[in-house]
């Protein structure tokens, strides 16, 4: 028999761990999105390959650059050959402000109007591997929105649901919120109230993170509470406290934090100015508490400059997992946290693409491809 | 055809196998290459046997996969010439020879070859046409034009204005 030949069987050789589907999956996963499309053509049992390939995986980071333009700087796991980083515009959504991007999850974005107009900001979700998108509908009150997140997770379901926090009351000095759900369901119509106001001190609904199902929204204060959020949960409609991340002291001038999920992982990072040693914190799935996944001192990697961490990428393989380091706001640095290797992956200068440091989100985004549908 | 693997002659006192292609050439290789592919490592941990029959790898495509674990065997190079060797490795290499190494590196399991291989085959396919990926897989088109109108028309998307190749 023909080598080549195998490939247009299915059947395995004795000796082979992988079969030919596996081998050829190795191939097709490599190739870009759109190709991986094309190939569902060439016969029925490619289209099922590709229709099984799981590729929700983290593939790249998302900078502001300017407007509707963003910076993309792609992971590179194992592959040696990696693309450099090139921008990414957002102009398939029609917006006379252009957009900015607010949340990414599992493959969807969050954006909003970059200008309110009359009625505040819109919100789309959008795709923009397929470029598909769709604008929420309007919402209420929209002067006393605190934050928008959203919820999806394709494995459990393929419609998506968004999270609309805002202000209710001052009730007896403290300040209560509201909470409204939408979703993506055929009927799922418009806006929902969700369950009783709340209380909630010092927490920052800006930057909510979709992890086991809820939305996590965290304070960056020691005396704050952080709470989560289940949209899915029909039976317990209010938030629930969760342990408040361990929050070094110190104001927020000089320190910064990282706050995100990778791979069913919820991680907390908390960094102060010119100190060098941190931990990576992860939380428990069942709540009980955060501990110390990594300890890490990256003295010899970034010396005396300025750095932050832009995210923490957990691989199926935990060997692979590394974390992402801006270094004196030029380079950008991967780092193993297994073996604490590290290799630089943007430079300015050299791969000449910019970021915007000072916008309004708080740390570049994990970009994953995929092809939900929105 | 017996070639040593180039190790000069501090390291000619350490162990070699003697791997066989389907075709019948023999290749001398120490044993710390040998190692570097799972399925060779196994075969040397059950038996003391010194001579290894490939009976699906021809000879060219065993002379490159032993050039490239040879290379990835020596301790004297750094991460980074590895490395550039990869590039090189795969680099003006025809698709179906890249087909053949990337069989072989799954029978010997040699996964980082695997991947090396695997890219640069995404590579060369990413901007073909469909008939030309069926041409080299030698696979038969089994959709009627209805169907395959109706694959184009759920990933509308992914068919726009693209510049195919069909070489």
């Amino acid at each position: 028999m023909k080598l080549t030949n195998k490939f247009s069987k299915t059947e395995s050789n004795a000796h082979d761990l992988l079969s030919i589907d596996d081998l050829l999956k190795e191939i097709i996963l490599r190739l870009p999105i759109k190709s991986m499309v094309h190939m569902k053509l060439v016969c029925k049992n490619w289209n099922s390959l590709i229709s099984d390939l799981n590729i929700n995986s983290p593939v790249g980071l998302l900078f502001p650059y300017s407007g509707s333009w963003y910076t993309y700087v792609p992971f590179h796991v194992n592959d040696k050959s990696r693309d450099r980083p090139f921008v990414r515009v957002f102009n398939f959504i029609k917006d006379t402000s252009g957009i900015r991007i607010l949340q990414s999850c599992n493959g969807l974005l969050l954006c909003c109007s970059d200008q309110p107009s009359k009625y505040g900001h819109k919100y789309y979700v959008c795709n923009p591997t397929t470029k598909e998108y769709s604008m929420l509908p309007r919402y209420k009150f929209w002067w006393l929105i605190c934050g928008m997140n959203l919820a999806f997770d394709p494995s459990k379901s393929s419609y998506y649901k968004v999270v609309y926090v805002r202000e209710f009351e001052w009730y007896r000095y403290e300040l209560k919120y509201q909470l409204e759900i939408y979703s993506s369901e055929p009927g799922g119509g418009t806006w929902r109230k969700c369950g009783e106001t709340f209380v909630a001190a010092q927490v920052n609904f800006k930057n909510g993170v979709y992890w086991n199902g809820a939305i996590h929204w965290i304070s960056t204060t020691a005396t704050g509470k952080s709470i989560y959020f289940n949209p899915g949960d029909d039976q317990l409609m209010m938030p629930k406290v969760m342990p408040t991340p361990p929050i070094l002291d110190g104001d927020c001038s000089t320190r910064n934090y990282y706050f995100g999920e990778s791979r069913g992982h919820l991680h907390y990072i908390d960094v102060y100015r010119m100190v060098t040693g941190f931990n990576v914190y992860e939380m428990k799935i069942d709540y009980s508490e955060w501990f110390c996944k990594y300890r890490l001192d990256l003295s010899r990697i970034v010396g005396s400059n300025l750095f932050s961490i832009c995210t923490v990428v957990w691989v199926k393989k935990e060997k692979d997992s590394f974390l992402v380091l801006q270094v004196n706001r030029e380079n950008l640095i991967q780092y193993n946290l297994v073996c604490g290797t590290f290799e630089t992956i943007c430079d300015v200068e050299v791969d000449m693409v910019e970021f915007d440091f000072d916008s309004s989100t708080e740390f570049p985004l994990q970009y994953i491809e995929s092809l939900s549908r929105i | 055809m017996v070639t040593t693997d180039e190790k000069g002659p501090l390291t000619a006192k350490k162990k070699s196998v003697i791997i066989r292609s389907c075709d019948g050439d023999e290749f001398l290789v120490s044993e710390s290459a040998a190692v570097l592919s799972t399925s060779l490592k196994k075969i040397l941990e059950e038996k003391e046997d010194r001579l290894i029959h490939l009976s699906d790898i021809d000879n060219k495509t065993l002379a490159m996969v032993i050039a490239y674990l040879s290379t990835h065997a020596d301790d004297g190079l750094s991460d980074d010439l590895k490395r550039s060797f990869d590039q090189e490795f795969v680099s003006g290499k025809e698709f179906d020879v890249l087909k053949y190494l990337v069989l072989a590196t799954d029978t010997l399991q040699v996964t980082c070859l695997c991947y090396t291989v695997a890219k640069k085959m995404a590579d060369i396919m990413k901007n073909k046409l469909v008939e030309w990926v069926r041409r080299e897989f030698d696979i038969q088109n089994d959709y009627t034009p209805e169907a395959e109108a109706e694959i184009r028309r759920l990933d509308a998307w992914a068919w726009d204005d693209r510049q195919l190749e069909d070489d």
